[in-house]
């Protein structure tokens, strides 16, 4: 895979200010680390503070939806790599208006690690945070071992719904239970068609042989659930959902919200390919979509594949999914 | 200086003077880097003694905070949570209860926040020594003296444990025979404080 770089070891650096050049009014840098970024109005009066974080190379995750309606701060590592303590630390001394602070972020070792950390050292300060893990790739570990999936591209409605009711001026113990509500109800699961090169490596850390694909493969090359020969778009999408389905428990006369991501390199014409099979399953399963969302979401560097998040909604949490937002790189009038 | 801003002055000197043992330790089975961590403990522990004010208490909490911005590796992330458990944790008493209290603490906090037990090849293998010497013992001295004696038959024994945790973990059988470069760290403290 060829990049344009210039040092790579810098890449994650230059793309921060790069970032920070492009929205100087939606987002500020905290005490002058890159690392450490909150919105550009942070602390917002009276709100609950939405913190996450997490390593780099899954633009939009995490930065992305820093913003109105959305997230307040978010702490950014290098590729792949948990941000540290201090720099999570500072963002949510930052976007502390007194409310709490709640963290939502994927289910990782290091970022838990270094969260957990992070979260007493704000108590000894007098800040109270909550946490709530996205832990939604039903590839990543059994029924009734929840607790050890990873998270992926479903954290996206983690953010839509606390962010949607932090802003509406909820308590912080009403939206630490209405995001718990939201991750309860989210599943995903992906198929990767190629690996990825991290730039300060620069040669693929895992392997997708030509021709083939793995279900279930990690946004950093964990190892998936089944390895075979490239299949259809269709085929593809009838394992994805319908093991979604069955992880969910989805009933005829339920509601979902579908989001449709490209972990890279996948256009978004496949990715409406995609759509258009889950959409027909969905609805021959008696299910009905309430809101679609099909792009870039949850990426994986340059890594072809995509990936299908379902959320099971009820009114509440749907009215939450439909609240406007304005972040960086996600609007939604 | 107290005795206790000494002790830890003491024990910032000896994780310098022994970076390079911990990052030969370190390479074989890790990332090699736990030389420069242990520089960088050493930095947080020296910032923590600059700002202490002789409440043992707000001193042990600094000094961990300093810890966790000087040195922000998974490592350097443990031993400050040894240091703000251990804060949480001590009392108006005197020393000995207190560094009973304070290490029996970061004993606990490291094992919940590095999610590991004991045999697992980890630092705890020469902390739980270390703790439990401690608990036994009937003057400071003594302690003191048993709980580095504990620590290093501790790490030694590491080395013929399998490893569970970190990259030590993914390569296994490689890291057997060297003893744990965390578990020598943690060796190293206990003989800097004994008299």
């Amino acid at each position: 895979m060829q990049k344009i770089l210039n040092v790579p070891t810098e890449f994650v650096n230059e793309m921060l200010e790069g970032i920070l050049e492009a929205y100087p009014n939606q987002l500020k840098a905290v005490d002058g680390d890159n690392h450490a970024l909150v919105r550009a109005d942070a602390p917002v009066a009276g709100k609950v503070g939405i913190t996450t974080g997490g390593g780099s190379g899954h633009l939009p995750l995490f930065l992305g939806y820093v913003g109105k309606g959305m997230l307040d701060g978010v702490a950014v590592g290098d590729v792949f790599q948990s941000p540290t303590a201090e720099q999570m630390l500072s963002v949510t001394k930052k976007v502390d208006a007194g409310a709490g602070v709640l963290y939502i972020y994927g289910n990782y070792g290091g970022d838990v690690f270094n969260f957990d950390f992070a979260a007493e050292l704000a108590a000894a300060e007098g800040i109270r945070v909550e946490t709530v893990l996205g832990a939604d790739d039903v590839a990543s570990a059994p029924r009734g071992e929840e607790a050890r999936r990873r998270g992926i591209a479903g954290i996206f409605f983690l953010y839509k719904v606390a962010g949607a009711a932090a802003a509406k001026g909820l308590s912080l113990d009403d939206v630490v239970a209405v995001t718990k509500k939201a991750a309860a109800q989210t599943r995903t699961m992906g198929v990767a068609l190629s690996p990825v090169t991290l730039p300060a490596v620069g040669h693929p850390t895992f392997e997708v042989k030509a021709g083939e694909m793995e279900i279930g493969m990690g946004i950093h090359g964990e190892p998936g659930i089944r390895k075979s020969k490239l299949e259809t778009a269709d085929q593809i999408t009838d394992e994805l959902v319908s093991t979604i389905r069955k992880d969910l428990d989805l009933k005829s006369g339920e509601k979902v919200c579908v989001l449709v991501n490209s972990l890279g390199a996948t256009p978004p014409e496949e990715l409406y390919i995609i759509f258009r099979q889950a959409k027909k399953l969905l609805t021959g399963y008696g299910v009905s979509v309430a809101r679609a969302y099909v792009g870039e979401f949850a990426t994986s560097l340059e890594m072809a594949g995509a990936s299908i998040s379902v959320i099971r909604v009820d009114d509440e949490l749907l009215s939450y999914v439909n609240t406007p937002v304005h972040t960086p790189f996600f609007t939604q009038a | 200086m107290s005795s206790f801003t000494t002790s830890i002055e003491t024990v910032a000197a000896a994780l310098e003077s022994n970076s390079k043992r911990f990052e030969e330790l370190d390479s074989v089975a890790g990332d090699g880097d736990l030389g420069i961590t242990a520089g960088n403990i050493a930095k947080g522990l020296r910032a923590g003694v600059a700002g202490a004010t002789g409440d043992l208490k707000a001193d042990l909490m600094l000094i961990g905070r300093e810890i966790a911005k000087n040195a922000p590796s998974t490592f350097g992330t443990l031993f400050a949570t040894g240091f703000i458990r251990a804060a949480a944790a001590v009392t108006e008493a005197e020393a000995l209860t207190n560094i009973k209290l304070g290490v029996a603490a970061a004993f606990e906090g490291i094992a919940a926040r590095g999610k590991a037990a004991l045999g697992e090849r980890t630092l705890l293998d020469a902390l739980h020594p270390a703790s439990k010497a401690l608990q036994e013992a009937s003057d400071l001295k003594s302690g003191l003296n048993a709980a580095a004696a504990a620590a290093r038959t501790g790490a030694t024994a590491t080395a013929l444990m399998a490893p569970k945790h970190g990259r030590a973990g993914w390569i296994g059988e490689r890291a057997q025979g060297n003893e744990d470069a965390g578990a020598t760290v943690i060796a190293v403290v206990f003989e800097a404080l004994q008299s």
